[in-house]
């Protein structure tokens, strides 16, 4: 009864006219970025973070949270039409979509995009709206020694799943954890870091490194490409899929479901990996595996509910814990402390409004993105044959105003430069940015939290694993460390980040 | 990517290098109370750690040849650079000259010599995405866009 009577407050807010608008804008643009390649969600997100700034935290992270679900929506888009992910986590549809789009059935498979995702993104809210509660309070027996290898942990999931060399990934979130700790001290307020420059000592902020790593690098490499998009010219009709079609789809949407939602909570899980395995598990029980990579619609379900109950998933650890578990779910961390709201688990006693409004909002939002990606298809397709050249000013453009206005300060624009050419170099030379955002969001939680350990132990590492979560954490951290090590099961691993390659 | 490897984990040697003595400089404290230091010098003694391990790594593997027409194939670099360049001298000029003439010349630098449009198109869009931006950012949002040249305005 309660949980319908917080529910209910939910739906109060999420329906709220301001909100209800912030909700349509958030999946409307989350969409559309979706749908265009060279923009993802976390850029996305920056670039969008000061038009929150007038609205109340409810409104700001309920749009914000609608582009996240949103994108993974219209990712699928560019992927079966394309054969051009519009987001990392729809790489894996291009396989089985775009084989579907050129046998004439790109309106089933777009169909079938949509409702796996209509249906995971609403079992992922129902999931969070039960999982959370439990958790938040589960969550108040943590100490900072319980926080410091839960978040150790997160940030070695994300390094063990990383795409290429683990030691890359390390030495990313290494860097990230550094950057987060330029600034004062938060101990003695000695400053560290700032080699005299007064801009730095309140420390580099997230949206100039988001925006440098993920939009202006994106820019200057596609520039340098030369990017073409050519979309499919054929005939997009009959978008609800067919009987057969529901039939040889529905233990994908299910399994795939599953599978993202708890793939979404694990820290530094997400849509991309929990698509990927969506697909390898769709390929294992299929009676018809030669079929995958030629058009198979398990191909297409699987992985697109996967990726859409990964994102759903990803709140609970953001909404209960306070731990963002990937870059976007880090992006919004910040946007809650720039609106003065703490995240964690207190988060649901001292502002019920946001924390259910929110998971309300999702609810509607699902309904609306069905809604858009259905009978809109058709203008998603227009978007796509915007040329890059008339494209790439306006996202620079964005980026500059977006970045400026935070602080009016021109000094952020040249760091946003800055992490725009490292973040050039570093795809160049093969490291991923993803580790390093989410390090430099922790990075200070980590420092406090492990300083707050030793300070409490006197001085003894053993504290970590004399406490059962802590201890939990920290061992699967160094297990999830050790195992590529092993000869057998590194393999696996390269095995796995091959397969993650877009190209 | 022996060559780039190379190039890269000498980059984090000499980082990581830095980050020890900024860390050593700043102070560990003890294990009991550790200070501002600590955590910088730590990371930088474990990413030192790393980066040997790719420099050793890539000096005894065995691919890596053509690999500098790979990275830098073809002159899209160039366009790299003049992007690069001119968001530099934007962000130099953005205060003295103002929002409005600023970004309306760096909009025409890019339509006009990165990707080339017609005089017309590109004067057109820029003009175009400059209103839009500072209505939406200016006047909707309050953001406080440099007046530079239109100060007295």
């Amino acid at each position: 009864m309660e949980l319908l009577y917080h529910l209910a407050t939910g739906f109060g807010v999420a329906l709220e006219p301001a909100n209800l608008f912030a909700c349509f804008v958030g999946v409307f643009i989350g969409t559309l970025i979706g749908v265009l390649p060279g923009i993802g969600p976390v850029g996305a997100m920056s670039l969008l973070l000061p038009v929150t700034f007038k609205s109340s935290p409810e409104a700001a992270i309920i749009m914000l949270a609608g582009i996240y679900y949103g994108s993974m929506y219209g990712g699928s888009t560019t992927s079966i039409l394309v054969n051009i992910p519009g987001e990392a986590a729809s790489v894996v549809t291009c396989l089985d979509g775009y084989q579907m789009a050129r046998q004439g059935r790109a309106g089933a498979a777009l169909g079938i995009a949509a409702f796996g995702s209509f249906i995971a993104g609403t079992f992922a809210v129902v999931g969070l709206m039960l999982v959370a509660p439990p958790l938040s309070r589960f969550a108040l027996r943590f100490g900072p020694p319980e926080y410091f290898s839960l978040m150790v942990l997160g940030l070695t999931i994300l390094v063990y799943l990383a795409h290429g060399s683990m030691v890359k990934a390390l030495i990313m979130g290494l860097l990230g954890i550094v950057l987060g700790l330029i600034g004062l001290d938060p101990f003695n307020t000695k400053a560290r870091l700032t080699f005299g420059q007064m801009d730095l000592m309140d420390g580099i902020g997230l949206v100039p490194i988001v925006m440098g790593l993920f939009g202006v690098s994106e820019v200057l490499l596609n520039i340098e490409r030369q990017v073409t998009r050519e979309a499919l010219k054929t005939k997009i009709g009959g978008l609800l899929p067919s009987a057969q079609d529901w039939l040889e789809s529905k233990w994908a949407l299910i399994r795939g479901t599953v599978l993202g939602f708890f793939l979404g909570i694990l820290p530094g899980g997400g849509g991309v990996i929990a698509s990927f395995i969506s697909y390898a598990v769709e390929k294992k029980f299929s009676k018809t595996p030669e079929l995958f990579g030629k058009g198979a619609i398990a191909g297409v379900a699987g992985p697109e509910s996967a990726n859409n109950a990964a994102a759903g998933g990803a709140f609970i650890p953001l909404l209960t814990l306070g731990i963002p578990t990937n870059a976007v779910i880090a992006l919004l961390l910040g946007a809650l402390m720039i609106h003065g709201v703490q995240p964690g688990p207190l988060l649901m006693k001292q502002n019920p409004g946001l924390f259910w409004g929110v998971i309300a909002s999702m609810y509607i939002g699902n309904v609306m993105l069905l809604v858009l990606n259905l009978p809109l298809i058709g203008i998603w397709v227009q978007v796509l044959k915007i040329p890059y050249r008339i494209l790439f000013p306006i996202i620079l453009l964005l980026c500059l105003v977006g970045v400026y206005s935070i602080s009016n300060s021109v000094f952020d624009i040249y760091i946003m430069i800055g992490f725009g050419l490292f973040g050039y170099l570093m795809r160049k030379f093969e490291y991923e940015g993803a580790p390093l955002i989410l390090a430099f969001v922790l990075g200070p939680m980590v420092e406090v939290n492990l300083r707050k350990s030793l300070i409490m132990s006197d001085g003894n590492f053993f504290i970590f694993f004399t406490r059962p979560l802590s201890a939990f954490f920290i061992i699967l951290a160094i297990v999830l460390l050790v195992f590529p090590l092993i000869p057998g099961l590194g393999k696996k691993r390269d095995k796995i980040a091959a397969l993650d390659e877009p190209d | 990517m022996k060559r780039a490897d190379c190039i890269s984990s000498i980059f984090w040697v000499i980082l990581s290098i830095g980050l020890i003595k900024w860390g050593w400089e700043l102070d560990l404290g003890t294990l009991a109370a550790p200070d501002a230091g600590f955590i910088i010098f730590g990371v930088g003694v474990v990413m030192l750690g790393l980066a040997v391990a790719i420099l050793i790594q890539t000096l005894y593997a065995k691919t890596g040849l053509q690999e500098r027409k790979r990275l830098w194939s073809g002159q899209g670099w160039r366009k790299v650079v003049f992007v690069l360049a001119s968001l530099i001298a934007y962000s130099y000029f953005l205060v003295p000259l103002g929002f409005l003439p600023a970004t309306f010349l760096l909009l025409i630098f890019l339509f006009k010599w990165i990707e080339p449009h017609r005089w017309i198109t590109a004067i057109g869009i820029s003009a175009a995405m400059v209103s839009v931006t500072y209505l939406v950012f200016g006047y909707w949002l309050g953001c406080q866009l440099p007046k530079g040249l239109f100060d007295y305005l």
